[in-house]
């Protein structure tokens, strides 16, 4: 009868402990309750910037702007998230998906959290945008960054659909109505038009940079950079694109210092999903959840 | 004996127990138990990263699953090949093997190989990871000596006799590696300078 005791006790004290192995696997900041405290968040932004749901499997991460704005509120309004590191590995994505991640995080910064953007491989184009909407940005020596501009790609097909015998036959309200079509050539007039829409947009980057970096790069500096360039982190620590060169670890110091929080702070992923979220995401994204449409990219 | 005897026994009675596990054999237990040792470890493993972790070289869930169910197959296969293997010497050597003896008895000896990663975990948990290293480290000397034990009682050999049956796989490894590496030393050294 002892003996049962003794090591009964022992398998429901393990089977505890798997209980809360699930948790923390399934939600990683569940088991970390127990040593409390403040905490340094990461958000990983890995790939294209897209507004719709792009989860990778393997890595776990989301890029859909979506997702991240929510992840982002979430670093806005939990108490123990005293400070943010965006860790950005990102060649861009679409403008809308790039504006409306940049826009949260400036209302995050407005909460007085301090949020550091700590650059990947790459961060350009839309990952420089959302990078302008942090209080201080660290690339790698290598990084490549840059790539300030906007650009539209419309594909025209006319002439393969001419060659294989299919016709479009398109029926519409106004004469810009099918601009941009596939199937036929671009007007004068439309092009004129699309070009306004993209030196619209390239106005606002150009005016999220100016904003974003104030007090480090003036618009009459920027403009001659601005030209879809990209440039090594070095290169723009110098031009006064980012504020300093050093490494992941580094950008979480930065956040540590610059949230005045003191000793070795607990970091947490805020956008590693669990599994079974990040399979349904996966197959939603391949069932149809990116369909392709003329955008604007940055 | 109950599974529950048995898990007793190996904590608190490893000599009687394994000398019991080795003559009554009890396979399809030692295989429960070897696969749940493994897939717990590896949870548990896997949860104190996901606390201790910056998180970006963190393994995702589902591959840690899809790696876990790959890596239990895996140590299943490696179990089998090296109580074959230890059978096998033990007969060449001392003239008597136990095949399912000896996968019966390390099947079971993986047992205390749970509270490493478990008492790790829950160190990890209060904030005493230090001590939770000295009891991970414990625990695999303890598993060590349970194998030592398990060969021991399963092939009726002296602790001598079982240690060198334990060793002699890695020693023969080592010493054909050294042979391989000699070797192709040998066949570079003659080939032509250009």
């Amino acid at each position: 009868m002892k003996k049962r005791i003794i090591i009964g006790l022992i398998l429901v004290f393990l089977l505890i402990l798997l209980i809360m192995a699930v948790q923390s696997v399934s939600q990683p900041r569940a088991g970390a309750s127990l040593k409390g405290g403040d905490k340094i968040g990461v958000i990983d932004v890995s790939g294209t910037i897209t507004g719709t749901s792009t989860t990778s499997l393997l890595t776990g991460t989301t890029n859909s702007a979506r997702d991240i704005m929510a992840i982002i509120r979430q670093a806005a309004s939990r108490p123990d998230i005293k400070a943010v590191v965006l860790r950005v590995d990102s060649p861009g994505g679409t403008s809308v998906a790039s504006q409306e991640i940049g826009m949260e995080l400036d209302k995050l910064r407005a909460t007085g959290k301090p949020v550091v953007t700590s650059m990947g491989d790459v961060c350009a184009s839309g990952g420089y945008w959302i990078a302008c909407s942090t209080d201080h940005i660290m690339a790698n020596p290598a990084t490549l960054t840059g790539s300030i501009g906007v650009i539209m790609e419309l594909q025209n097909v006319q002439g393969l659909y001419e060659k294989i015998g299919v016709q479009s036959i398109v029926i519409k309200s106004g004469e810009h109505k099918d601009m941009g079509s596939p199937f036929r050539e671009l007007t004068a007039a439309e092009q004129q038009l699309l070009q306004g829409i993209v030196n619209d947009s390239y106005q606002q980057f150009i005016d999220q940079v100016v904003k974003g970096r104030e007090g480090k790069i003036t618009r009459e500096q920027l403009l001659p950079l601005a030209d879809g360039r990209i440039f090594t982190g070095a290169q723009a620590k110098e031009l006064g694109l980012v504020d300093s060169l050093g490494d992941y670890y580094d950008a979480v110091d930065q956040a540590r210092v610059m949230a005045g929080m003191s000793g070795e702070a607990p970091i947490e992923v805020l956008n590693q999903q669990d599994m079974w979220k990040r399979l349904f995401t996966s197959l939603d994204s391949v069932l149809g959840g990116n369909q392709p449409q003329a955008r604007l990219y940055y | 004996m109950t599974l529950l005897d048995i898990l007793y026994g190996l904590i608190f009675q490893p000599q009687a127990t394994m000398r019991e596990l080795a003559r009554t054999k009890p396979l399809l237990a030692a295989s429960l138990v070897f696969v749940a040792v493994y897939l717990a470890n590896m949870l548990l493993q896997q949860a104190s990263r996901s606390i201790t972790e910056t998180g970006l070289g963190l393994l995702p869930a589902s591959l840690a699953g899809l790696l876990g169910a790959v890596g239990a197959a895996v140590s299943v296969a490696i179990w089998f090949i090296v109580a074959g293997l230890f059978s096998l010497l033990a007969e060449i050597i001392y003239g008597y093997g136990n095949g399912k003896g000896v996968l019966t008895c390390l099947g079971f000896a993986a047992f205390p190989g749970i509270f490493g990663p478990a008492l790790y975990y829950a160190s990890i948990l209060v904030n005493l990871e230090p001590l939770g290293m000295v009891f991970y480290v414990i625990s695999i000397l303890w598993v060590i000596g349970l194998q030592v034990l398990a060969l021991r009682e399963a092939l009726t050999l002296t602790t001598t006799q079982a240690i060198l049956v334990y060793l002699l796989p890695v020693v023969m490894l080592l010493g054909i590696l050294v042979l391989l590496l000699v070797m192709g030393g040998l066949a570079l050294s003659s080939l032509p300078l250009p």
